[in-house]
């Protein structure tokens, strides 16, 4: 009689706690926070007290205060906007006739070198003094912030929000705008990246001549890189992963980078971004050339020690990311400094230490540190043991011969 | 990917291996540290 042999190895007891480590802080990310929303109401000293008028789920409100005399002396809204790293509440005071005293945003994780963009460019203090029947469309009426247009368009969002709420509750409605899907040149450009990695990489005739690759290649760091400074990064992976995707209508960019990028290597096995598209990938390429192609690599067993860091960098952050359910936690990555030219002394240094070592090592970030590889490479071998557990389990007898052949 | 092939069955020398692993550890510690600054809120503005 046979017996089946299962062999647990290392490898299988830290896959283990990986996946238990991840669903455990996804769970607790998830459970219930004791964040009531009374405690993000001001406190006016005025003796006034706020009563909740309307609630739309999943958060949106409307309070109105009221005198002791019963007089109505403002309304407070909250309500939500979906930004770069997804929700974010944005809280709006409003005079008796709907004029707004003062905005400000309680909760938000779009990372704090962004969010400073906008307090520095004076974004809030546009909304201020206008009223909810006057122009406060983002891109007419309010000047959205360069280097931060989807934290911007995410508090407009969240605007738009209240104002429909005190419109309605002043019995003028005003209904947020219906937001049309853009398609733009960024999105043009980025399609046809894609498409050019898939041609190029897939088709014969194309596969010899390896310099088309620096085709695509320059058009990632100018397009994703220093153009819309917008390249793939672990937050726009965390944002789906926790459920909080940016809002489509604004990012579709991001929507075609994440699911073009993602579904494509589980359709073909093939990952087009990386070494492909990646702006920063680019950067390297261009340190390794500029350093005279030193291009160091340590002993194979030490190289394939040294490529799980991306591993671990992975799975730390997304831990911490499901954790506080803040997929901000993953904005590390140099690439943001460089392209955004928005960073702490902290990502400086992490960019230019990378930058400068990229000159002796070859690609340094890509083969030993970065997540977003990391990522699509689990992607990746999850799509090839899903095939092969397919193929086992429809040919029964395929298992029995690879069991043999081990 | 394309460099480990092209560097197969070539001699490494020591001294290269632990440059590369010094390099290497140091961009991690940073990138943990960058991580670790995120999460504790501490913002060091440039």
């Amino acid at each position: 009689m046979e017996y089946m042999k299962t062999k647990i190895g290392i490898k299988q007891v830290v896959i283990s706690l990986v996946v238990v480590t991840l669903v455990g802080s996804f769970i607790v990310g998830q459970l219930p926070k004791e964040t009531r929303i009374e405690s993000y109401l001001p406190d006016n000293g005025t003796g006034c007290t706020y009563d909740l008028v309307k609630y739309i789920p999943p958060q949106d409100y409307i309070f109105k205060s009221v005198d002791a005399e019963g007089n109505v002396t403002g309304y407070i809204t909250l309500t939500e906007g979906k930004g770069y790293g997804g929700i974010l509440l944005v809280e709006i005071e409003w005079t008796p006739d709907g004029t707004i005293l003062s905005i400000s945003v309680p909760q938000q994780q779009e990372g704090d070198a962004w969010w400073d963009k906008l307090k520095t460019h004076e974004f809030f203090e546009q909304y201020v003094g206008r009223q909810f029947n006057t122009g406060l469309l983002l891109g007419e009426d309010i000047d959205a912030v360069s280097g931060a247009t989807i934290s911007s368009n995410g508090v407009a969002l969240g605007v738009y929000e209240g104002r429909a709420l005190v419109a309605a509750e002043l019995g003028e409605p005003y209904p947020a705008p219906v937001e049309t899907v853009k398609f733009g040149l960024g999105e043009i450009l980025l399609v046809t990246g894609l498409l050019m990695a898939v041609v190029f990489r897939t088709m014969a005739v194309f596969q010899k001549r390896k310099w088309l690759r620096y085709i695509t290649l320059g058009l990632g760091l100018v397009v994703l890189g220093f153009w819309l400074s917008r390249p793939l990064s672990l937050t726009n992976i965390a944002a789906w992963l926790i459920g909080s995707p940016p809002n489509m209508a604004n990012n579709l960019f991001l929507y075609i980078l994440v699911i073009g990028v993602v579904g494509l290597a589980l359709l073909t096995g093939k990952n087009f971004y990386c070494f492909w598209l990646c702006p920063f990938a680019a950067v390297q390429e261009v340190t390794h050339r500029i350093g005279g192609q030193i291009g160091l690599r340590p002993k194979p067993k030490v190289y394939r020690f040294l490529r799980n860091i991306r591993y671990l960098l992975l799975w730390a952050t997304l831990v911490m990311v499901f954790w506080f359910t803040n997929p901000s936690l993953s904005v590390f990555e140099p690439w943001g400094t460089l392209f955004s030219q928005v960073g702490t002394y902290d990502q400086w240094l992490l960019l230019i230490v990378t930058i400068t070592f990229g000159f002796f090592i070859f690609s340094p970030w890509c083969f030993y540190l970065c997540p977003v590889g990391a990522f699509m490479d689990v992607v990746l071998k999850i799509r090839k043991g899903g095939i092969g557990l397919w193929n086992r389990l429809r040919n029964p007898a395929e298992k029995k011969l690879a069991g043999d052949k081990t | 990917m394309e460099q480990t092939k092209k560097s197969g069955g070539k001699e490494i020398s020591r001294g290269q291996n632990i440059t590369v692993v010094v390099m290497v550890s140091v961009i991690t510690l940073l990138a943990i540290a960058v991580i670790f600054m995120k999460v504790a809120g501490i913002e060091l503005y440039a």
